[in-house]
């Protein structure tokens, strides 16, 4: 008898604290019971901006082993027709667009090492970018893609498929000139690419984003990331502003009289 | 190549900055159709009472326009005439600042920031862009332009302010509601222009805000801008908010209505081709850097959009 007690009350104690770790996992719901997605958020690996396939490190990109869950080998599945464009990017990553104050588009502006904050209302979702004041509005309306506009972060209509936002994202940029990339190593789509993202917060503090890209142009099949993102937790921490432009800038401003320079020009 | 057309409409619109009379009498006329509901289209049903949120608070989710004020010092930018009350009164700048607000407007209108993409700042972005979506949630409100794409958070939680010595485009800015009314408290404000004609102000602006929903269609606005470098005394600001009734034709035949698109303020493109030594652009006498993005060089630099009212430095 005597050493029942003790097993029992470790028993309790037991369950009781794995119920309390429970009940602390619970994610947090909007009045009408949905997942509350807002917060700022970001994500850890900042490896994926550099490269979103498998890679090792190289100059001034960490080393990582890439987002792709789907195929196995963790590589975009090209068509060999489409290999050489990527090719060719590569060589030129110093003009990824994204160097250049370009939008980024979809699914990379998830993945730039930059934070974003969820707003959510029942008729639409913004989520406003630290990065070059990009903004998406995603609507979980049941409405339909706009017919004959295009995007640069593509066009989001999205459902609930029971505690997971459903986006669905078309109607992307087709200005050969200013494309999107995936990464800033010449991962590449064409304006045939549609992604479907999925947004499932795990966790009052995590969040699970899964993209499924298809794009019968580049790619001999769809493929998918998945990328967690950590909610920030910091007191006080905000969006702040990255203009980047304004960095591209500062040479030729200086000594031209604006007073634009004030804002860059000082260490303060 | 659809994205061209809306390129073309930004080039369009920032042209229709160039001339700024005009211009109000076009939003004047586009706010008055949608006050009909828009060309063609039924008329809207008449204002409600004010739209709350779960919690009771007004809910200001939404698209709504402002008065354009791309000149907010010819008596019809809403200023606050302290002596008579009215709404016809002039930034009370202290002499030196008055002479620097008329040199930028003779000599450097190629540094109005909105010509550059970047964010207006408080409150002149309610004053130089068209309409802005709204969308609350208990955490901020989030403002988006339609023109330029700016956005602007305002956080409800009761947070302190950034460091003092931090500068934003959009300044920092915190609310809580007294009442139904959101009184926004905005500080760290770079230095900017308070409208699209030179209007100059310091870095060491505060402005306070106070938007009062006065139906499901309305709200007043007010700011009080302190700038104790530029003004003499403090300034107010006001404008009536009418939520965006207009259904432009692409979205007639839409169940949900309109929705504000996507804007590519040709980030970077502009100021890349048009002032950086490495597109070419004041330089240039200059050969092109080797990291000069592609076409920036080779291809002259567009006339018009994106290039404010005086142009490139001779």
């Amino acid at each position: 008898m005597r050493s029942t007690i003790p097993l029992s009350v470790a028993a309790f104690l037991f369950a009781a604290a794995f119920s309390g770790a429970g009940q602390s996992r619970a994610i947090p719901r909007t009045a009408d019971g949905k997942p509350d997605l807002s917060g700022i958020w970001q994500v850890l690996d900042n490896s994926l901006d550099g490269n979103i396939e498998p890679h090792a490190a190289s100059y001034g990109v960490h080393g990582g082993q890439g987002a792709i869950v789907d195929p196995p080998d963790g590589k975009i599945p090209y068509l060999p027709s489409a290999l050489a464009k990527r090719q060719e990017n590569y060589k030129n990553r110093a003009k990824d667009p994204v160097a250049y104050c370009f939008k980024p588009g979809v699914p990379r502006i998830t993945y730039i090492p930059f934070p974003f904050q969820i707003t959510q209302t029942s008729k639409m979702i913004q989520i406003t970018y630290e990065f070059v004041h990009n903004y998406r509005s995603i609507y979980p309306n049941g409405s339909e893609h706009l017919p004959g506009i295009d995007f640069f972060n593509g066009d989001s209509r999205a459902h609930w498929e029971g505690d997971t936002l459903v986006v669905d994202v078309a109607d992307f940029n087709d200005d050969p000139q200013h494309p999107t990339w995936f990464d800033s190593t010449g991962n590449y789509h064409s304006d045939a690419l549609h992604v479907v993202e999925r947004w499932t917060r795990t966790s009052p503090d995590t969040m699970v984003y899964r993209a499924t890209m298809e794009d019968p142009k580049v790619f001999s099949r769809p493929w998918t990331i998945e990328v967690l993102l950590y909610r920030h937790q910091e007191p006080n921490f905000r969006i702040m502003e990255y203009e980047c432009q304004m960095f591209k800038e500062k040479l030729v401003r200086e000594g031209k009289g604006n007073n634009l320079k004030v804002v860059e020009g000082d260490i303060r | 190549m659809r994205r061209i057309l809306r390129v073309v409409t930004i080039i369009v619109g920032l042209a229709m900055v160039l001339a700024a009379g005009w211009w109000d009498a076009q939003m004047l006329a586009s706010q008055a159709r949608g006050q009909r509901g828009g060309a063609g289209g039924p008329p809207p049903p008449p204002a409600g009472p004010v739209v709350r949120g779960p919690d009771g608070k007004p809910d200001f989710t939404g698209y709504w326009i402002s008065a354009t004020k791309t000149n907010i010092n010819n008596g019809r930018g809403g200023i606050i005439n302290p002596d008579t009350g009215a709404a016809d009164g002039k930034i009370p700048y202290n002499a030196e600042w008055e002479a620097k607000a008329a040199d930028t407007t003779k000599n450097h209108m190629f540094d109005e920031p909105y010509a550059h993409c970047l964010p207006s700042g408080v409150p002149t972005n309610f004053g130089i862009q068209m309409g802005f979506q709204a969308v609350q949630d208990k955490n901020a409100i989030v403002f988006a332009w339609d023109t330029a794409g700016s956005t602007r958070i305002i956080y409800l939680d009761n947070r302190k302010h950034v460091p003092a010595s931090i500068r934003l485009y959009q300044g920092d800015s915190i609310g809580h509601w007294e009442g139904d009314t959101l009184v926004v408290d905005t500080t760290s404000q770079a230095a900017g222009w308070w409208d699209a004609n030179g209007a100059v102000h310091s870095d060491a602006t505060h402005v306070v805000e106070k938007f009062t929903p006065k139906d499901s269609n309305t709200i007043f606005y007010e700011a009080v801008v302190e700038d104790p470098i530029a003004l003499a005394r403090p300034m107010t600001v006001t404008d009536n908010f009418r939520r965006n009734l207009t259904v432009p034709a692409g979205f007639r035949n839409r169940p949900t209505g309109y929705e504000q698109t996507e804007t590519a303020c040709i980030e970077g493109e502009q100021d890349i081709n048009l002032y950086t030594e490495s597109g070419g652009g004041f330089a240039k006498d200059r050969p092109p850097a080797a990291d000069a993005p592609p076409g920036s060089v080779t291809a002259p630099a567009p006339r018009g959009g994106g290039r404010g009212r005086g142009g490139p430095p001779q």
